[in-house]
C-alpha cells in the first residue's frame, strides 16, 4: 500500500497549479464598485425611507386618533341629548304628579245652588304611630301571647227562643 | 488586510493579487471545474470585501480566506444539487453531467481520473484532503479552517485517501 500512497502523492503533485485569469482583479474590483454603489444607493434609500415612513406613521396615527375622538365626541353628545330628554320627561311627569296630589286633597261631597260641600284633607297629618303589643311570656309550644289578650275559649252555645244553636 | 478593512481599494487589490491563484486552484480542485472556480473565487473575494469589517486578526488570514472559499463552494454545490433535483422532477430524466474544459485540458489520463475521483468524494473528505494534498496546509491550519479537531482532520484525510486509492488502483498500478 505504501507504493500506492507514493504514487497517489506523486499524482497529487503532478496536478497543474491553476492560475486566475489576467483580468481577475479588474473584474473583481468592478463588482466591488457595483456592490458599493448598490449599498450606497440602498443606504441613501434607507435615509429617505426611514423619515418618510416615520412621518407617515405619525400622520396615520394622528388621523386615526382624530377620527376616533370625533366619533367618541359624537357618541357622548348623543348620550347627553338622550339623558337630557329623559330628564325633561321625568321633570314633566313629576310636575304632573305633584299637581294631581294637590287636587286629590279636596273632595267635593255634594252641594246645592247656594253651597258646596267639600272635604279638605290637606290639613290632615298622616297617623303613623302604631301601639306596640306588650309581650308577657314565651311559651314553648306557640307564639307569645299579649297580657291584655283574653285566654282562648270555645264559644258557648247560644240560646235563642228555647233552642240552641 | 487592516488597510482593506478601512475601504482602501488599492490594498484590497493587492490582497486579491496575492491570493487569487491559490483560491482559484483550491476551488478548481474542490469543484472540479475551472470556470466555476473562477466565478466562485470572485464571489469569495466579494464576500471577503463585505466581511472585512467583521474580520478579526486573531487567526491566519489564509485560513480565513479558505474558509470563505469553502463555504462559497459548498453553497454553490448545494444550489447545483437542488437545480439537478428540480430539473429531474421537471424533465423526468436527470440532465447529463457536462464535462468541464478542465478534463479536456488535463494532459494525463491519470490526472483526469484523479480530478474525477476527488470530485466524487463526499464533501467532508474532499475539503480536508484538498487542503492537505493540494494546498499543503498543516493539520492545525486545516482544523482551524474547518473548525474541528486535528484528530477529525487526520481521520477524514485518511479515509478520503483510502477511498481515492480504491478508486484509482487500476490507474495507480499503471502509473510509473
Amino acid at each position: 500500500m505504501d507504493r500506492l500512497d507514493d504514487k497517489l502523492d506523486a499524482l497529487f503533485r503532478s496536478l497543474p497549479r491553476e492560475r486566475a485569469s489576467s483580468d481577475f482583479t479588474q473584474r473583481l474590483l468592478l463588482r466591488v464598485g457595483e456592490a458599493r454603489h448598490k449599498s450606497r444607493r440602498g443606504r441613501r434609500l434607507l435615509f429617505v425611507a426611514v423619515p418618510v415612513t416615520a412621518v407617515a406613521a405619525v400622520c396615520i396615527t394622528s388621523f386615526a386618533w382624530f377620527v376616533h375622538e370625533r366619533a367618541e365626541r359624537e357618541r357622548m353628545r348623543a348620550e347627553y341629548a338622550a339623558i337630557q330628554d329623559e330628564y325633561d320627561r321625568l321633570l314633566a311627569q313629576h310636575d304632573h304628579y305633584e299637581r294631581d296630589l294637590v287636587e286629590f286633597t279636596v273632595f267635593r261631597l255634594g252641594g246645592d245652588r247656594d253651597s258646596e260641600l267639600v272635604l279638605d284633607l290637606s290639613g290632615l297629618e298622616a297617623i303613623e304611630t302604631v301601639e306596640d303589643v306588650p309581650v308577657v311570656s314565651e311559651g314553648k309550644g306557640g307564639p307569645a301571647l299579649p297580657e291584655t289578650a283574653a285566654p282562648f275559649s270555645w264559644p258557648q252555645p247560644l240560646e235563642l227562643n228555647g233552642g240552641t244553636i | 488586510m487592516t488597510q482593506a478593512r478601512f475601504g482602501d481599494e488599492g490594498a484590497f487589490a493587492e490582497l486579491v493579487n496575492r491570493h487569487k491563484d491559490m483560491v482559484v486552484n483550491y476551488l478548481t480542485r474542490l469543484t472540479g471545474g475551472r470556470c466555476d472556480a473562477e466565478d466562485l473565487a470572485q464571489d469569495t473575494f466579494l464576500r471577503l470585501f463585505t466581511a472585512t469589517k467583521s474580520y478579526r486578526s486573531e487567526g491566519k488570514f489564509k485560513g480565513y480566506l479558505l474558509r470563505i472559499a469553502t463555504n462559497t463552494a459548498l453553497s454553490h454545490t448545494r444550489k447545483l444539487k437542488r437545480q439537478r433535483i428540480l430539473m429531474g422532477l421537471i424533465s423526468a430524466e436527470p440532465p447529463p453531467v457536462v464535462k468541464t474544459p478542465q478534463y479536456r485540458l488535463l494532459d494525463g489520463e491519470a490526472q483526469r481520473v484523479l480530478a474525477e475521483a476527488i470530485e466524487g468524494l463526499p464533501w467532508r473528505f474532499r475539503v480536508p484532503l484538498v487542503l492537505r494534498e493540494i494546498e499543503e496546509m498543516s493539520y492545525e491550519a486545516i482544523a482551524e479552517v474547518l473548525d474541528c479537531s486535528q484528530g477529525t482532520v487526520k481521520s477524514r484525510i485518511s479515509r478520503g485517501r483510502g477511498r481515492l486509492k480504491r478508486t484509482l488502483v487500476p490507474y495507480l498500478d499503471g502509473v510509473e
